[in-house]
């Protein structure tokens, strides 16, 4: 319940410093805590007006910002990543992901296994 | 002040607008049946034919006109085949047979053959993008009752004027659909929108870039969002002024609470609120932006006059500046509204960078 109650907290901070980090406005349109099928837990963040540069040049920063803002869920993420809206430069989401065994071989190799997503973090395995 | 209002499709929302707003409209429109004909917004529902049958007997109850709006932009071709054909007509027959007064299509082919063989009205939609005399004389010869103009011509007073002039049939404005002026996106989506929204073979889209992308222009260049097509309760006496009293308020897809406080509004012409959430599309960003709608007292006077080169004027981002206001941490105990320029000057927060 009190993950639940932090969950407008998390949205509002990751959203504002942001802002802070970037210079301008940028809009957590949505944060989910996520299951999968396949097993991967984590937390989604639905972006508008964050850029693939923006994650790049501020890759660190962001995780940090993501894990401190994020600490009460202990999630404890395999890997953090940006999805870009495909073949553009537009960010839509944000994943942090405890990956099941399946998606760690995916994501564990030195090739991002799909074109649209930038890591910006992963744990050493 | 004539005033159109959306049905969200089913009878219990009918029955609520009806009840609480009858009084202060002229006639309500909802989507036709995706099976026959797609819509330019993705349907909800199923507006089967005895809900629409049903629907119009309650509007008429009310001495109200009763709208269904088919206004696909793209229908693949379909309706120029003779199956096609002969299943829109079949469609538009049980419309007749339901009793509706009107029905809004964008096809030119559409509104030729129901203006041709049917009594109700046939109305041109804002998606036929009317934006000129010489269009809108083509629609009325066509057969058209009413247009809906092109919403990027809705603060063109002098284009507005022009259309009135050259045509007698009604003239329709789309109040608050929150549009970008000129919006680059808008034929593509329309055409996403009309197969998705339409009989099979439906594409499952993986995502909507247009949509996507207009969100995330607005919220880099907020000033877009002041320069988009809609138009205040407060103004909708300046269109009076030149012949245009047909008001249509634009959220088949919004809640029925909203529905109802939006009609009250541009009825009472009074909204002392965030602008943003009169909006149809780009509602949810009244939790990211603030607009205090009385600021905009007498910027319909520059949007009149103005001759639409911003890049040489400025005016709207300097009113943007000025009076546009971004929440930090919604919904929390923190929550605060900080001005665009004092977000520039940097984030006010304990958090250091
Ligand atoms: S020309 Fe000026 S007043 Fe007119 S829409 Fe552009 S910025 Fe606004």
């Amino acid at each position: 319940m009190n993950t639940l109650n932090n969950l407008l907290d998390h949205r509002g901070s990751i959203e504002k410093r942001l802002m802070k980090l970037t210079g301008r406005v940028i809009w957590v349109v949505q944060l989910n805590l996520s299951s999968f099928s396949c097993g991967c837990t984590g937390i989604t963040i639905f972006f508008a007006g964050l850029e693939k540069e923006d994650v790049e040049v501020f890759a660190s920063r962001i995780v940090e910002i993501l894990n401190e803002v994020t600490a009460s869920v202990r999630l404890d993420p395999d890997i953090i990543y940006a999805s870009l809206v495909p073949g553009s430069s537009e960010v839509g989401s944000i994943s942090l992901k405890r990956l099941c065994d399946e998606c760690r071989k995916d994501y564990g190799g030195d090739v991002r296994p799909w074109s649209n997503i930038s890591i910006l973090y992963k744990k050493a395995c | 002040m004539k005033l159109c209002a959306p049905l969200p499709g089913h009878l219990d929302a009918t029955k609520k607008i009806l009840k609480e707003e009858a009084s202060n409209l002229h006639e309500v429109f909802m989507a036709g049946s995706s099976d026959y004909i797609p819509t330019g917004r993705q349907a909800l529902g199923e507006s089967f034919s005895e809900t629409i049958e049903e629907t119009t007997r309650l509007v008429h109850e009310d001495n109200l006109r009763m709208d269904v709006v088919m206004n696909a932009s793209c229908m693949g071709g379909r309706h120029l085949t003779d199956e096609g054909l002969h299943r829109y007509m079949s469609y538009l027959e049980i419309l007749a047979r339901a009793g509706v007064d009107a029905v809004t299509l964008a096809d030119p082919y559409l509104i030729e053959v129901a203006s041709r063989n049917f009594s109700f009205d046939v109305i041109v939609s804002c998606i036929s993008f009317v934006d000129s005399p010489e269009k809108a004389i083509f629609y009325e010869e066509l057969g058209a009752d009413g247009i809906t103009v092109d919403t990027s011509i809705n603060r063109d007073f002098h284009v507005l004027e022009a259309i009135r002039d050259a045509v007698s049939c009604d003239i329709r404005v789309l109040v608050n659909e929150g549009c970008l002026y000129k919006c680059p996106f808008r034929y593509f989506d329309f055409n996403v929108v009309s197969h998705t929204s339409g009989p099979p073979p439906v594409p499952k889209i993986s995502f909507n870039y247009y949509q996507r992308k207009c969100r995330s222009l607005r919220v880099k260049k907020p000033w877009l969002l002041m320069k988009a097509n809609w138009v205040r309760p407060e103004d909708l006496k300046a269109y009076e002024e030149i012949g245009i009293d047909t008001f249509k308020i634009s959220g088949r897809n919004q809640p029925v609470n909203w529905v109802i406080e939006t009609i009250k509004t541009y009825k009472s012409r009074d909204f002392s609120g965030n602008l943003i959430d009169l909006l149809d599309y780009s509602r949810s960003m009244k939790h990211l932006f603030y607009i205090p709608n009385k600021k905009l007292d007498g910027a319909i006077d520059r949007w009149k006059s103005c001759d639409r080169n911003c890049h040489r004027c400025g005016f709207c981002k300097d009113l943007t500046a000025q009076i546009m206001k971004v929440y930090l941490e919604r919904g929390t105990d923190r929550e605060m509204l900080v001005s665009l320029t004092e977000l520039n000057e940097g984030v006010p927060d304990e958090y250091p960078e």
